[in-house]
């Protein structure tokens, strides 16, 4: 049955199935990754900048094909990473520009789409290459005008472009001396076919049968041997500037003194900027004095380079993410020795975007997560598996258990000490939380009115009480054992101070043998976040 | 011969006469008032003083006119003298008996570093005087000595860093500093350096981890002893003292109080095991 045009839901669905496709080999798209730097992050950037579009995508409520192609072009700006991730969004751009006022996209459409996608890809990035993603996407586009000229068919016209794609792929290392010598194909235009291969896997109903490469199938992987070669300008900087009336040529002109492989993309109120340079302050400080920079990041590309190929042991030390919600805990668990604290709860779930970024933004290649929350932990363990650092998730399902794992925590500990230390911490507390009801509700025998605040411990409601102050006293008494020593109290935003220490100072008196501790924790919803141990 | 240390070993006062072990003794200084550690003034006395106190302890090592006086009489009569004192890295004191040393050109005076304090310390002279009890050669003892000072090891947790702080002794375990959180932190002495651990909430995870660190040293290790100080927390050594006792392949347990310069250094509430690596047979 011949495809004949693409409609917003067909859209969604490609975007969706070429960036799965990109994610399921991204770690043979890392271990091929030599060309501009060896630094084995293609397939991480790449799948980023996928999943970051495909979040767009499904963030958006009114649903039309200029939306939906828009909101994935947005989308991917805002996350890409490294030069293929900032190419690939370059790409989305370039279609999203084409099919401006369009409600469906017919073949012709598709192929005009790319060819303005190639001008765009090109245009963003100073010294274009050959025989790199460019040079892919540019030789997939010549087929899409040609193919396009005599064929409607949507099945037929993506088909080719995948053909396309891959013979070209194919030629990148007789482009690219590089490439040849390390043996491989050029990453970022593997990605990019896979992109389209996971396009027309779905539409040919093969999807899930890992008919090409399988994420750890060894037969197609090279050994990539060191290049030797000078970095002056060692330091991989990117981060996105927000101004005013940004003019992109006048920026690139200033930044081609400052470094080289200058990728700068977005208009003239936002760019996202990408260079290599010898003096990373530098370029920030001027682009501070342009507008507001943010999402810094810079990777010392010598380190990334040595610590690839000469397999260091030195590096034993590990770093803690922490996802926990309210001012307050953020100051506990810094000052407690998490490197980064993402904010994230029961009512606000980070991405795991979120939680990839702070991954790779902590100084140590290893680092142990702290979910804190059992709607969290899932998106750590996608995250913990979509970076090339070695991730541990642990368990943590509240912030004192996640406060209680860190405090175990020795950043100069090997990454198996601490986990096991960590692990070893955190189950010997217990928590329980202080929250208004929002409607009335009945809990075994305890009979609960809209508006009071209710106590829960172990996923279920212990008590109910007009006051939060008795309901937190009454659920600290069905949480004791005669062996615990603390009670902590974490106020939340929502409770005045004082109220906070007048309660710490009842308590006191009541369970006299036991030391009651209060913080502020600072967090929304639950009035009191409570700890027994 | 004669064996001397300083007054920081923690070992209890009948073991120090049974051994006939020389104590030259470092200074404490609180308020206005000054005091020869280990001779005149009782840890739980001291105790009580530092609790009351508005004050920071200070304390001072003793002077090589100190070490010499303690030296000459064996040095006359051609008796050897062993001395070994707290760890260089936290004191002046072995400097003092170094240079005493140099006193007495042609006496033969062992002066050793003990990378170690307290009962760790302690655990040291202790071993030392059972060695020559046995009828080792002074050089023997000399030797064996060095060997276990680098082989023996303290855990030891404190109320709060304060005192380690104002004391300048912190070393590495600044990184505790600055911990919201009220915390017992739980330290480690080896090799003349203070590292931190963790960083505890209760007492009962405290004392769990006191036992898992010594067992994983008898784990790994046919025999270990070990040595016990602590300090306005007997309820908690004595619990401790017990589950120690359980632990298969440990030889010995001696339990002493913390004197007065380690009090003025960790605070009170401090608590410390030590205990010595068996070399490998």
């Amino acid at each position: 049955m011949a495809i004949l045009y693409c409609s917003a839901k067909r859209f969604k669905q490609v975007i969706l199935a070429g960036a799965d496709w990109v994610l399921s080999n991204r770690s043979h798209l890392n271990k091929i990754n030599v060309f501009p730097v060896p630094d084995g992050d293609t397939g991480s950037n790449m799948s980023m900048t996928l999943i970051a579009a495909v979040r767009e995508v499904e963030a958006l409520q009114e649903v039309s094909l200029e939306t939906t192609v828009k909101a994935a072009a947005w989308g991917s700006l805002m996350g890409a990473r490294g030069n293929s991730g900032i190419i690939m969004a370059q790409i989305l751009a370039g279609v999203a520009e084409a099919i401006e006022g369009r409600e469906r996209l017919f073949a012709a459409d598709i192929a005009s789409a790319f060819s303005c996608a190639v001008q765009k890809a090109y245009k963003a990035i100073l010294h274009p290459a050959e025989g790199t993603i460019l040079t892919v996407v540019r030789e997939t586009a010549e087929a899409a005008e040609r193919v396009a000229k005599t064929e409607q068919d949507l099945a037929i016209l993506l088909d080719e472009m995948g053909k396309a794609a891959w013979s070209s792929v194919e030629r990148t290392p007789l482009l690219l001396p590089k490439l040849k010598e390390a043996g491989v194909v050029d990453a970022g235009g593997l990605g990019f076919f896979y992109f389209l291969e996971g396009m027309v896997r779905l539409i040919r109903g093969t999807l899930n049968t890992g008919a090409v490469i399988n994420d750890e199938d060894e037969l197609n992987s090279t050994e990539v041997e060191p290049i030797e070669h000078r970095l002056n300008y060692r330091y991989c900087t990117e981060f996105i500037l927000k101004g005013s009336r940004l003019s992109g040529d006048a920026i690139k002109e200033n930044l081609v003194q400052m470094g080289d492989s200058i990728i700068l993309v977005g208009d003239t109120r936002l760019a996202r900027i990408h260079i290599h340079t010898g003096q990373p302050d530098e370029v920030l400080r001027y682009a501070s004095s342009l507008g507001q920079v943010s999402s810094i990041k810079v990777d010392d590309m010598l380190v990334q380079h040595t610590s690839r190929f000469s397999e260091r042991k030195s590096e034993k030390n590990t770093s803690v993410v922490a996802v926990v919600l309210g001012d307050g805990f953020k100051e506990i668990f810094y000052s407690a020795g998490s490197e980064l604290v993402v904010d994230g709860g029961p009512t606000q779930n980070p991405s795991t975007f979120d939680i990839v970024s702070a991954i790779e933004t902590v100084a140590s290649s290893n680092v142990i997560v702290l979910p804190n929350h059992k709607n969290v932990y899932p998106a750590a363990i996608q995250a913990a598996d979509m970076t090339s650092k070695k991730v541990r998730v642990l368990r943590t399902s509240s912030a004192p258990e996640g406060l209680s794992a860190l405090l175990a925590y020795m950043d100069d500990a090997t990454f198996e000490k601490n986990i096991n230390n960590m692990e070893g911490a955190w189950k010997t507390v217990k928590s329980g939380e202080v929250a208004q009801a929002s409607r009335g509700v009945t809990a075994g025998d305890i009979e609960v009115k809209a508006g009071d605040s209710i106590g829960i411990h172990g996923g279920a409601i212990r008590c109910s009480s007009a006051s939060a102050g008795e309901a937190v006293i009454n659920l600290a008494a069905s949480m004791l054992d005669a062996a615990d020593e603390i009670i902590t109290l974490y106020y939340g935003d929502s409770i005045a101070k004082g109220d906070a220490e007048a309660l710490r100072a009842e308590m006191q008196q009541r369970f006299h043998g036991k030391t009651v501790e209060l913080y502020y924790g600072g967090q929304p919803y639950a009035q009191y976040i409570i700890s027994v141990e | 011969m004669k064996i001397i240390t300083d007054s920081t070993t923690d070992l209890p006062r009948n073991l120090v006469q049974e051994y006939n072990i020389g104590v030259v003794p470092l200074t404490i200084h609180l308020g206005k008032k000054s005091w020869k550690d280990f001779y005149e003034i009782d840890p739980d006395e001291y105790c009580s003083l530092l609790k009351r106190s508005t004050d920071f302890p200070t304390t001072s090592q003793p002077s090589p006119q100190d070490f010499i006086n303690a030296f000459a009489p064996f040095a006359a009569q051609g008796e050897p003298v062993l001395c070994v004192n707290l760890a260089s890295s936290l004191s002046g004191t072995y400097q003092s008996a170094l240079l005493a040393k140099d006193h007495f050109p042609v006496a033969p005076i062992e002066v050793v570093d003990s990378l170690q304090a307290s009962m760790g310390l302690g655990l040291i002279i202790l071993l030392c005087a059972k060695k020559a009890g046995e009828g080792a050669s002074f050089e023997n003892v000399a030797g064996f000595a060095r060997e276990l000072a680098g082989n023996v090891e303290t855990y030891f947790s404190v109320d709060s860093l304060d005192y380690l702080q104002r004391g300048g002794r912190i070393g590495k375990a600044r990184a505790f500093l600055g911990t919201l959180m009220k915390v017992k932190p739980l330290l480690h002495l080896v090799n003349g350096e203070v590292r931190p651990v963790e960083k505890i909430r209760t007492t009962e995870r405290l004392l769990s981890r006191f036992v898992e660190l010594v067992e994983e040293g008898a784990g790994e290790h046919s025999q270990i002893l070990l040595s016990l100080a602590d300090l306005g927390n007997s309820e908690a050594a004595d619990h401790l003292v017990e589950r120690f006792l359980k632990i298969s392949g440990l030889s010995l347990v001696y339990r002493g109080k913390i004197g007065g310069v380690i009090a003025s250094h960790v605070g009170p509430g401090g608590l410390g095991v030590s205990f010595l690596k068996a070399t490998k047979k």
